[in-house]
């Protein structure tokens, strides 16, 4: 059973299944590869909105914005419709883990892809209305989204009555202002509502209760572009890749002393071994793995030895200690101080700290401190047993999870690499001076992924 | 609706003494043509009970009119909306991308989160600490260029990479920065300085809302500059 005409290039490429550089934006780009015929079949009368919601469950999808929480499941969660409070959908684009960048590139590559998964949601859902949170400092992302919603609208993909079905989709473009925490959903849906991104103590979750105190569905851009080969393939079809607990495929954002770093989409359980060797072309020349953060930087990190072993998927990230989060894949490469690596890490978590809770407002201050002392050379015997102590009691302590966030690296960066921090307390110095290893000139082991394209250059 | 403006005000005016520009350059600002037509716009995009969330697109549209969130501004925001001051306060602090203070005419900004770090993101930083003199968050003396460390900008596939103004510039080397730093200060008019409204405001083609109630129950859509009806 397939909806509509989806072309699925290569082996498993559902999302970029485009020339990747080529000018695949523009709405006549995308119908020319199947687009908008998925969202045409489905309001059409291919799917009840039931049966799509079956779909999106039986497919297994699980949220790609790092929790990995089934996304079917979540949309059961709404209470019966209601017609005083409208269901609200809102895709979750304030991508800020350090280590991610694939949200925008769907963006910046396949908006209308995105625009199209919005209209199947809200269908399956029964909302009329998305908001699309775009993180402030992703301009052309923004301005991509901004030109795709004109074009859905003017071609009437979006807008009233779309192709005759009787419903409606309206999608609003909303921008943030800088702040890591509203990409935790509850903290985004405070912040659309012009707030602090303070997030919200649950229950209520939002499906009962979210932005302007409507039902709502907060997922991610990725999960909501996933929507689209469901409707296509049906959920069976999209477990053609991956295991039981992880369908599908996935997008990984892989930077770090790689050849080709850069935004990959490959089948769930896919070996890191490959993604590091084939996709990306290997480690630079003369720079060897040294360690791993698999999926953003707020997972746990794993020495060369585990990564090497892991799968890409959520059993196989969890049975090596490490969780596969939002896909941010961050390479280490040898000769990198770990110390240095962390305290870099703490610093932006103490200052995305929201502030509410007292855990995470002072816990992320203190755990920076302390380890920038044993960077610096200032630390005394206790300290790093100190720094886990604090650190373990940060966890499950808060409303939201950046706490956990802050913990997990600064507990997985002390028990795979306590000798180094040692050699920091007995040296009372960094053996690396201070510093990274300098691979700015090492780069140039393959051309850089990213296109050039007018929006990235401004200087000719 | 206007009392609102009252609210909070005492707060504001404490902040604006401890600022060190004073006075406020933004005393009697107006926002111009464009950019009310576009906060009529806005108006349409929420329900009509939760105005507020205006407040984050209608603070960036007027940090890109009048340059930076001074006091006065926060102020003026707090009244076209409207709502109290202290609501549009609370949002200027929280947010890193509105500036409390001035800021030069070319804001870099760098990475230096892990994945740039990595990748030369420091030796990035101290390379234009050196060339413009001055340190991390400050500004050089002519006003042209303002230096920052920034958190993860979503750009670690093509690190070390800086934000300037609006605009990302990736995989650089340090020849690059010493290019594009250079060639800044010899054109300052190199990027527009108009204003452009549609980044950072929200966008969307417009539709109607009913008075009361909720987004969606519409079918009148409204004509919006720029845009057909639908």
């Amino acid at each position: 059973m397939a909806v509509g005409t989806y072309p699925v290039v290569g082996e498993h490429l559902t999302i970029l299944n485009y020339e990747r550089g080529s000018e695949s934006w523009p709405l006549a780009s995308y119908e020319s590869r199947g687009g908008y015929s998925v969202a045409k079949a489905t309001l059409g009368g291919s799917y009840q909105p039931d049966d799509l919601l079956g779909e999106v469950k039986a497919s297994g999808l699980r949220g790609r914005g790092g929790a990995g929480f089934p996304t079917g499941l979540k949309w059961s969660f709404l209470p019966p419709v209601d017609d005083s409070k409208p269901r609200q959908l809102v895709v979750n684009a304030d991508e800020s883990e350090p280590g991610t960048f694939k949200d925008r590139v769907i963006m910046e590559e396949n908006p209308h892809m995105l625009l199209e998964g919005c209209v199947l949601s809200c269908y399956a859902i029964r909302s009329e209305s998305t908001y699309i949170y775009i993180r402030g400092e992703y301009v052309p992302a923004i301005k991509r989204m901004t030109a795709a919603v004109e074009e859905a609208y003017a071609a009437g993909h979006l807008g009233e009555n779309i192709y005759g079905s009787g419903f409606n989709c309206h999608v609003t473009v909303h921008s943030g202002a800088g702040a890591y925490i509203c990409g935790e959903e509850t903290g985004l849906i405070e912040s659309l509502e012009g707030k602090k991104g303070q997030p919200r103590i649950k229950p209520p979750f939002p499906a009962v209760e979210g932005v302007f105190r409507y039902p709502t569905i907060v997922n991610n851009v990725e999960s909501i572009t996933a929507v689209v080969y469901i409707a296509h393939a049906g959920g069976q079809g999209y477990r053609a890749w991956g295991t039981e607990k992880s369908a599908g495929t996935k997008l990984y954002s892989v930077s770090g002393p790689v050849k080709r770093p850069g935004v990959y989409e490959v089948p769930m359980a896919y070996p890191f071994k490959d993604l590091l060797n084939n996709e990306c072309g290997g480690m630079l020349d003369g720079v060897a793995l040294k360690a791993l953060i698999v999926g953003g930087s707020s997972v746990p990190v794993v020495n060369a030895e585990t990564a090497l072993k892991i799968n890409m998927d959520y059993e196989s990230c969890e049975e090596h200690g490490t969780l596969l989060g939002s896909g941010g894949v961050i390479v280490i490469g040898e000769g990198t101080c770990m110390v240095r690596s962390l305290m870099v890490l703490l610093r932006f978590y103490h200052h995305e700290s929201c502030g509410q809770c007292t855990p995470c407002r002072e816990g992320t201050g203190w755990i920076e401190r302390i380890c920038s002392r044993i960077e610096n050379g200032h630390a005394s015997d206790g300290d790093i047993d100190e720094l886990y102590r604090i650190a373990d009691s940060m966890e499950l302590r808060t409303i939201c999870t950046l706490a956990d966030a802050a913990a997990w690296p600064t507990k997985s960066f002390i028990e795979v690499f306590r000798d180094e921090f040692e050699e920091h307390v007995k040296q009372g110095k960094c053996p690396h001076g201070n510093t990274f290893p300098d691979h700015l000139n090492l780069r140039g082991g393959g051309a850089p992924q990213r296109r050039e394209d007018p929006e990235h250059a401004f200087i000719a | 609706m206007s009392t609102h403006q009252e609210i909070g005000g005492g707060d504001v005016d404490r902040e604006a003494a401890t600022l060190q520009y004073n006075p406020d350059p933004h005393d009697g600002i107006e926002f111009s043509d464009a950019a009310k037509q576009r906060l009529e716009w806005l108006r349409t995009r929420y329900p009509k009970d939760h105005q507020r969330a205006l407040i984050l697109p209608v603070l960036s549209m007027a940090q890109r009119e009048f340059g930076w969130c001074s006091p006065k501004v926060v102020q003026y925001v707090a009244s076209v909306i409207p709502v109290p001051v202290i609501q549009v306060e609370e949002v200027a602090t929280f947010y890193t991308m509105y500036n409390k203070k001035p800021i030069g005419r070319w804001h870099l900004q760098v990475c230096h989160n892990l994945s740039c770090s990595l990748m030369g993101a420091e030796i990035v930083l101290e390379h234009i600490e050196t060339k413009l003199d001055i340190h991390r968050g400050e500004t050089t003396s002519d006003g042209q260029f303002t230096l920052m460390g920034a958190e993860c900008l979503g750009s670690c596939g093509t690190a070390p990479m800086m934000q300037v103004n609006d605009h990302y510039h990736e995989n650089l080397t340090l020849q690059d920065v010493d290019d594009l730093i250079d060639k800044l200060r010899a054109e300052p008019d190199l990027e527009s300085d108009a204003p452009n409204l549609a980044f950072g405001c929200g966008s969307g083609p417009s539709r109607a809302l009913p008075q009361d109630g909720p987004v969606l129950t519409s079918g009148q859509g409204v004509v919006v500059p720029g845009h057909g009806a639908h």
